[in-house]
């Protein structure tokens, strides 16, 4: 415990990490504000008080539990709204009239359709996932005989789909922007860097590597040191999870956290029967797989100099260059593509390992862990913590 | 208490050339200070660092004795060549981090922490960052972490490097105040850094030892053999290209010179007593 509060202090208590932090945590607000703002769809977004918005009105109406009650008013509404317009009373005007949801008749009338379109995605949706069953059934009557793999394949997707059913309709927005909101993984790269690319060399630098090799706990380092890392990205992570979440809450509706993640329309293909909440939590172990190899590299560039700014250099370098290069290459071998919870959660990918299919989002988990234990264990030897004679001294 | 090396060897490779950086080592140390002395190259890093197990010997064993049966690192400090320190540590920090490293907790760490920092004058730094320390505190600390555990052999290696002479001078107070129960070696090529404290000086070259033995042994060795001449100053460099000259001092119009010679340097030059430096010269020619 003693040598863990030292090795965060070297590492990660330093006045500079701080301050880089809160100015990283500053530009991530505007980012996140620039984000659900024009990502996002405006027009329920609670902060923003313009014309726009006023579709959150008729969203809180009728979001909630999906009830024939809510189905028969909103049509009823849309009819009286169809009715409205076609008669002589309408007459179409630049002021507001706050008899109406959005402030306009034609405004709510083309709102409502939306919402009924929401309102019926998640009402039919257990019919879709019907359809998809039948096709699964449909295949696996076509490849028996031909492939055992594509049949075991239509299995896993009758076996993933059934019994799916979307109980209320809500607001994703706030979870849709989580998951694709790349931009506080760049800040916490930034932070690792900062804090680790030159753990080793300044050891090396400073001497202190010979005197850890020639002390007793010369092991321990090397592991708290790890163990200082993790924590140190582990609460990244959740600081910024939870920084994201409540600002793009603040903007939209955040309430549908216990939906189904395929609640969320662009996510009603995902594998994954979990709730919004485990989604998140499923992103979070994503992004820390991701980033703790980032770690491992930067520990590893460290490793090779004792000059620390060259040390930060050449981590930025690696990373911007695995940056790029993992847009070209197969996600599966790409632990970086972790870091987007919505390039591995949205879609149904297998992989077909000896005959049978695995969902390849966990073959991506086990690569860029078996990743993670290679780079340590390169990184251990690196770091020079070994005595090179054990007994050397009866 | 005993350290014994014997019969160490250690070589590098180097492109396709195989060098050897110590030699068929063997020396047996007990309480007192050693110091090492060799010029640049002479393979005193290198048996530092296999005494420390920073790196591997080829051949050769190392034995520690102490009448205890603790393992040989629970009794070992070290103070590495160009030491450094985290600018963010407060001295009192840095003395807890090495107790953490060495596994050492007494009962008060921070009363111990101080009492370290006491025995290198640096008790009313203790809660300043290092980062504000100058060269010879930084040295002092470098000796503190040493001494962290009270460990019974003690390693300095280059440790007055780009010290002042008024902090060589607490330097080597220090060591001889540490060095009463312990075996303390002091690897330098600083001759008068072991002039004042070494009870026996290792001589080294090539990774072997020259030769061993007191100071006033190793002076009595080469006695006849240091001489004094006076030159006038147009003849210096003459002088300084043909002899080893341990030391030149001008009194205005004319030199004396100090020559290490097996012969008679010139007709009229007077043998004198030899020092440590003049030992240097005769057996490692310029340091």
């Amino acid at each position: 415990m003693k040598l863990f509060k030292y090795e965060l202090k070297k590492n990660v208590l330093r006045l500079s990490v701080f301050i880089l932090l809160l100015a990283l945590i500053g530009v991530n607000l505007f980012k996140q504000h620039e984000t659900a703002r024009f990502l996002g769809d405006s027009r329920i977004a609670i902060g923003v008080e313009d014309k726009s918005s006023l579709g959150r009105k008729m969203y809180e109406e009728y979001k909630g539990d999906l009830t024939l009650q809510k189905f028969e008013a909103l049509g009823e509404y849309r009819d009286y709204l169809q009715d409205y317009i076609s008669s002589d009373e309408y007459k179409p005007t630049e002021e507001a009239d706050y008899r109406f949801f959005t402030g306009y008749a034609m405004g709510d009338l083309n709102y409502s359709k939306e919402t009924a379109d929401k309102m019926r995605y998640a009402y039919l949706y257990p019919n879709q996932m019907i359809e998809l069953k039948q096709r699964a059934d449909e295949n696996i009557e076509f490849y028996t005989g031909r492939s055992d793999f594509e049949i075991r394949k239509n299995e896993l997707v009758k076996q993933l789909y059934t019994g799916r059913r979307i109980s209320a309709y809500g607001n994703y927005e706030a979870f849709r922007l989580y998951f694709d909101y790349e931009f506080s993984s760049l800040v916490i790269i930034v932070m690792i860097i900062f804090a680790f690319a030159a753990s080793l060399s300044d050891e090396k630098a400073t001497g202190t590597d010979r005197i850890i090799r020639s002390c007793r706990r010369a092991k321990s380092v090397f592991l708290t040191k790890q163990a200082v890392m993790l924590l140190f990205i582990t609460v990244l992570i959740v600081l910024f999870a939870v920084m994201d979440i409540v600002r793009f809450s603040s903007f939209y509706d955040g309430s549908f956290i216990n939906q189904p993640l395929y609640a969320i329309e662009e996510y009603r293909y995902t594998p994954l029967n979990v709730t919004v909440f485990g989604a998140v939590m499923l992103s979070l172990l994503g992004k820390l797989l991701a980033l703790v190899f980032i770690g491992e590299i930067v520990l590893l560039i460290s490793s090779f100099t004792k000059n620390a700014g060259l040390s930060i250099t050449l981590c930025f370098a690696a990373v911007g260059a695995m940056i790029i290069i993992s847009e070209h290459i197969n996600p599966l071998f790409s632990p970086l593509s972790l870091l987007n919870a919505e390039s591995w959660m949205k879609g149904f990918n297998c992989v077909n390992i000896f005959g049978y299919p695995v969902l390849s989002f966990i073959v991506q988990f086990v690569i860029t862990a078996a990743l993670i234990a290679l780079l340590t264990a390169i990184c251990y030897f690196r770091a020079g913590y070994i005595r090179k004679e054990k007994g050397a001294v009866q | 208490m005993q350290l014994t090396l014997e019969h160490i060897t250690k070589s590098y490779t180097k492109g396709k050339k195989r060098k050897n950086a110590l030699e068929d080592f063997t020396l047996t140390l007990t309480e007192g200070v050693y110091g090492l002395l060799g010029p640049n190259g002479a393979g005193k890093s290198t048996l530092i660092n296999i005494i420390t197990g920073i790196i591997g010997k080829d051949s050769g064993s190392i034995a520690f004795s102490d009448g205890g049966d603790n393992s040989f690192l629970s009794h070992l400090g070290f103070m590495p060549q160009g030491m450094d320190f985290y600018r963010n540590f407060t001295a009192k920090d840095y003395i807890k981090y090495i107790m953490a490293l060495k596994k050492y907790s007494p009962d008060n760490a921070d009363e111990y922490a101080l009492s370290v920092l006491d025995r290198v004058n640096l008790r009313s730094d203790a809660d300043k960052k290092i980062g504000a320390f100058s060269g010879g505190m930084k040295q002092r600390l470098g000796i503190a972490q040493a001494i962290v555990g009270e460990p019974k052999v003690l390693i300095f290696d280059e440790p007055t490097a780009g010290l002042d002479a008024k902090e060589r001078i607490r330097f080597r107070n220090v060591i001889s105040s540490l060095a009463a129960d312990k075996i303390v070696i002091l690897a330098t090529h600083i001759v008068t850094d072991i002039a004042y404290v070494a009870k026996t000086v290792v001589l080294m070259n090539g990774g072997k030892i020259i030769k061993t033995g007191t100071q006033e042994e190793l002076c009595s060795d080469i006695s006849g053999k240091v001489w004094e001449i006076t030159s006038e100053s147009d003849k210096v460099m003459e002088y300084m290209s043909r002899m080893r000259v341990s030391n030149a001092v001008s009194d205005g119009s004319k030199y004396t010179l100090r020559i290490v010679s097996d012969n008679l340097p010139e007709q009229g030059a007077k043998t004198v007593q030899p020092t440590l430096e003049d030992v240097c010269i005769y057996y490692f020619g310029d340091m």
